[in-house]
């Protein structure tokens, strides 16, 4: 009998890649709306991902495999950070590599029929837990995020669609900094 | 200031003064030669009482700030910290040295400085604030939007020394409710 964080790998390696748009919702801890966002998102397992928020709070996290780049255009800033660097600190990030050694660092369970909730074990991540729900054919269709203040920030996607690198154009994951932004390299070489 | 009983809602207001209450969603930039920072922003304002919410795009919270004239409560990173001098305890606490008690007349476009230029729609555009015998800010308000019959800043550069605040206020809400 396969131990829920098998059937959690099994269901994400199934998903070799997928693109949807999302509707992001933030609480505080008196559950009230302190951010409210839309966006889209594609990812390519093992490690390309292209993680798109619209305005008016605009900003872009992707990777191209090697590194990723958020890019705020509000302070027309990149940063740059290695990608191994990522994986261990944004739970997210693993839903994109099902058998990363980074998932020890979590506690997975299974709260209902659709639903996986993965529980950071140290108390130094900002986030305590997220939960991911699936729908029958496979699809993700939400992901909560729960951090260390009791906010909450729900992730509702929408077309979602499954994909493969092929779909997209050779550049389409290599992050090409803006004229006249700002670049913050974080990548200890 | 106005008691509670008489004060307008955003239909009657002429002036900005008369905010007493408000809620925005924005976002807060701090910009020096070393670093910039950004964060999404949730300022909820009821009289002198102000709550900050700083929030990461993911929805993570970054800090939370509450405060009056003469106490202030920070939180930030699963610490809390309280004193009595809020510039001071901002600028410990989470590295920005905001002029906290100036930024929330600043920020609906309220200030005692010297109007440098306007708008075509005669709102200030650059504003000289003198906020200590040492200390002078220069606002710029990039634009505003109009609110029933006043107009509300929706973006603002305050600049001292090497530090820049920029502000940016997608939507106002609550005023004077």
């Amino acid at each position: 009998e396969q131990t829920v964080s098998q059937q959690l790998k099994e269901k994400l390696s199934e998903i070799a890649g997928f693109s949807a748009q999302f509707k992001q919702k933030v609480l505080d801890s008196k559950k009230q709306v302190v951010q409210l966002s839309e966006g889209n998102i594609e990812l390519i397992q093992p490690n390309k991902f292209r993680w798109e928020t619209l305005p008016p709070n605009d900003s872009l996290l992707m990777s191209d495999g090697v590194s990723v780049w958020f890019y705020d255009p509000f302070v027309e800033q990149a940063t740059v950070y290695n990608f191994a660097d990522t994986v261990n600190s944004n739970p997210i990030l693993l839903l994109l590599q099902p058998d990363a050694s980074a998932w020890q660092e979590y506690i997975i369970e299974k709260p209902s029929a659709s639903v996986f909730k993965v529980t950071s074990k140290s108390q130094r991540n900002q986030i305590e837990y997220i939960e991911i729900s699936f729908t029958q054919d496979n699809a993700v269709e939400w992901l909560t995020i729960k951090d260390r203040q009791q906010q909450t920030s729900h992730y509702q996607f929408f077309q979602f669609k499954q994909t493969q690198l092929s779909d997209f154009g050779k550049e389409y994951f290599v992050f090409k900094l803006p004229e006249g932004a700002d670049l913050d390299d974080q990548r200890q070489q | 200031c106005s008691t509670i009983k008489d004060i307008p809602d955003l239909k009657a207001l002429y002036s900005a003064n008369q905010i007493s209450s408000f809620a925005l969603h924005g976002k807060i930039a701090f910009i020096t030669a070393q670093e910039r920072q950004s964060s999404n922003l949730y300022w909820q304002q009821k009289n002198e009482r102000y709550e900050l919410n700083l929030t990461t795009f993911l929805g993570i919270q970054l800090a939370e700030v509450v405060g009056t004239p003469n106490h202030l409560f920070v939180s930030a990173d699963g610490k809390t910290y309280q004193s009595n001098s809020p510039e001071q305890l901002i600028e410990e606490t989470i590295g920005w040295p905001v002029p906290i008690s100036h930024l929330q007349n600043w920020i609906k476009g309220v200030h005692n400085g010297v109007i440098i230029n306007r708008h075509d729609n005669k709102q200030a555009k650059e504003v000289l604030v003198r906020t200590s015998s040492t200390e002078e800010w220069t606002l710029n308000y990039l634009s505003y939007k109009k609110y029933g019959n006043i107009y509300l800043p929706t973006k603002i550069k305050c600049q001292s020394y090497g530090l820049t605040v920029i502000l940016q206020i997608n939507e106002w809400e609550n005023i004077n409710q």
